[in-house]
């Protein structure tokens, strides 16, 4: 019950924390030079990057102000026995994004690759680009890193206890969600122009955090190291894009989440769904290991 | 394993350092001092230097191109620190084998080569946002080229290392120099007798274009072009099958070279 009291204590202070560091610049900065100016541009990157930090930064003060310590911080590689899950992070969201590609463009799109072969002269330098954009991803996973230290590094952490795995999937989804809220208000990810702006943008973004951080907090567990959350994040920002490029044909970008996106995500749905049994049984045989113990 | 970073991380702070100085170095303070005119230092002027260096991305390349020379060798240094056979017979006395030694020493080449990229992002960051600020230019941004470095200097590495292990770094440059020449020679050899593809020609036609500089006209990607693209597509891929494949070599060659080092 004191744990219980406890985690939920460090949790509150760490949520504040993380939306208080992320948001009061983000909202400065939509006001003052604009989101165009300092997300969209390279002049700024200097102070987006900590910005996207929020996370990391909360979870290091938290553990700082109530004094729990800095043990269990997920920094190891791990390596050993867990390449499989590193590779899987590496090209997971790709494959899917490219299934789910394909699957659109199938259905409400045309195969017509005249535009792209214009666009980039010769399907040689094409393919070149699309298998660099993916394959050097996890690079930038630096990007990412910040975000994945926070939310599966600690949240989540603190969160199972309190709400168990489902529980932790959904709210933990949720607030990631709602966390990006000032550049979902200023057209990230679906534009200003559609119904609901900028309601049902907050719910498109909670629906897919809540599914991707799915297959996010699988690899957490099953390493212990957030890593290859981070690298699948980066994979997701910057290596899925060019598996879109290459699939999405004749389908036309709307703001919003229009029908073709919707088939787009098919595959990382069913992969969730696939995904939240496996962590289910993880976790229930990770319990009965404990009570073993 | 954190014991034995920890060892690298004391042993190689100078290394770390450095590697995190390099591209404040070779970025920014390098191309600035050739831009400014020490003849006449009252007319200096941060935004026309700016502007300059924005103007001449070629040069920026350079600069990239320099930096990776220099981590070259700063990445021997790493292997250089414990090339004694007492230490090799000790690291394969302990707990996991002389693997764990070898483990450790890949993982941290692999976070030196990742710190170096961190830290020319960062200082490109910088660059971008003090062009911006003294006039108001958006450079143009060279994190896709900071990734190909970092994808090629990985896979340098993964062949320079288990020549440092069987032969000591000394020797081992040497080796792989030789090697190096020799693939070289038998490449001349293939293409001076060798079965040559048809597109052969039309590749060294392109060559020969880029070299004179007729490339820059031309308004199609030439041959020349489209292979570079596709080959810096499957770097990264070979780059990490490379870096994992030269870590089996290096286990497997790592007492055989300590019989050979000369302390």
């Amino acid at each position: 019950m004191k744990n219980n009291a406890q985690n939920a204590k460090r949790l509150v202070i760490f949520l504040l924390l993380a939306f208080g560091i992320s948001w009061i610049p983000e909202i400065i900065l939509n006001h003052t030079v604009g989101y165009h100016e300092y997300f969209e541009t390279t002049h700024y990157a200097l102070f987006t990057l900590p910005i996207t930090y929020g996370p990391a930064l909360a979870n290091l003060l938290t553990r700082l102000i109530t004094k729990e310590g800095f043990h269990d911080m997920k920094l190891h590689l791990r390596l050993k026995g867990n390449v499989k899950y590193y590779l899987m992070a590496w090209l997971l969201i790709p494959a899917l994004t490219a299934l789910g590609c394909t699957l659109a463009t199938s259905l409400y799109g045309k195969w017509d690759f005249a535009a792209l072969k214009a666009l980039y002269g010769s399907p040689k330098l094409l393919a070149g680009t699309v298998l660099f954009g993916i394959g050097a991803a996890p690079v930038l996973a630096f990007n990412t890193f910040g975000e994945e230290f926070g939310w599966r590094g600690y949240m989540n952490d603190k969160m199972k206890p309190l709400l168990g795995t489902t529980g932790t999937i959904v709210v933990g989804g949720i607030l990631w969600g709602l966390w990006h809220a000032p550049l979902t208000v200023e057209g990230h990810n679906f534009g200003k122009d559609y119904p609901g702006y900028p309601y049902t943008g907050f719910l498109y973004m909670a629906i897919l955090c809540t599914l991707l951080g799915v297959l996010l907090m699988y690899v957490t567990e099953k390493t212990g190291s957030i890593y290859p959350a981070a690298i699948m994040h980066a994979s997701l920002n910057f290596g899925a894009p060019y598996a879109r490029l290459l699939l999405t044909q004749g389908i036309e970008e709307q703001p919003g989440f229009t029908k073709e996106q919707f088939f787009e995500y098919i595959p990382i749905i069913l992969c969730a769904a696939v995904f939240t049994v496996l962590l289910l049984m993880l976790m229930k045989k990770q319990r009965s290991a404990d009570a073993k113990a | 394993m954190n014991g034995l970073l920890y060892k690298e991380f004391r042993q190689n702070r100078g290394v770390l350092i450095t590697i995190a100085a390099v591209p404040l170095l070779s970025l920014i303070l390098l191309p600035m001092f050739g831009f400014i005119d020490f003849g006449n230092l009252s007319a200096f002027s941060f935004a026309r230097v700016w502007t300059d260096i924005n103007d001449v991305p070629l040069l920026r390349m350079l600069m990239v191109l320099l930096g990776a020379f220099v981590i070259g060798f700063i990445v021997s240094l790493i292997f250089n620190a414990d090339e004694s056979k007492k230490w090799c017979y000790f690291a394969a006395s302990l707990p996991g084998s002389a693997e764990k030694v070898i483990y450790t020493k890949y993982v941290f080449t692999f976070m030196v080569l990742g710190l170096f990229f961190l830290s020319q992002t960062f200082w490109e960051m910088v660059l971008q946002h003090t062009c911006y600020g003294a006039c108001k230019i958006e450079t143009s941004s060279l994190i896709y080229v900071f990734t190909v470095d970092f994808f090629v200097q990985l896979l340098f590495r993964a062949v320079e290392i288990p020549f440092f292990v069987r032969f000591g770094v000394k020797r081992g440059s040497s080796a792989r120099l030789i090697a190096f020449f020799a693939l070289i020679f038998l490449f001349m050899v293939w293409v001076l007798f060798g079965p040559l593809p048809d597109s052969f020609d039309e590749l060294l036609d392109s060559l020969a274009a880029l070299m004179l500089g007729a490339a820059e006209e031309q308004t199609q990607p030439n041959k020349l072009m489209e292979y570079g693209y596709l080959v810096l597509g499957f770097l990264p891929y070979a780059a990490v099958i490379a870096y994992v494949i030269s870590y089996k070599i290096s286990c497997k060659l790592y007492l055989k070279g300590a019989e050979q080092y000369e302390k």
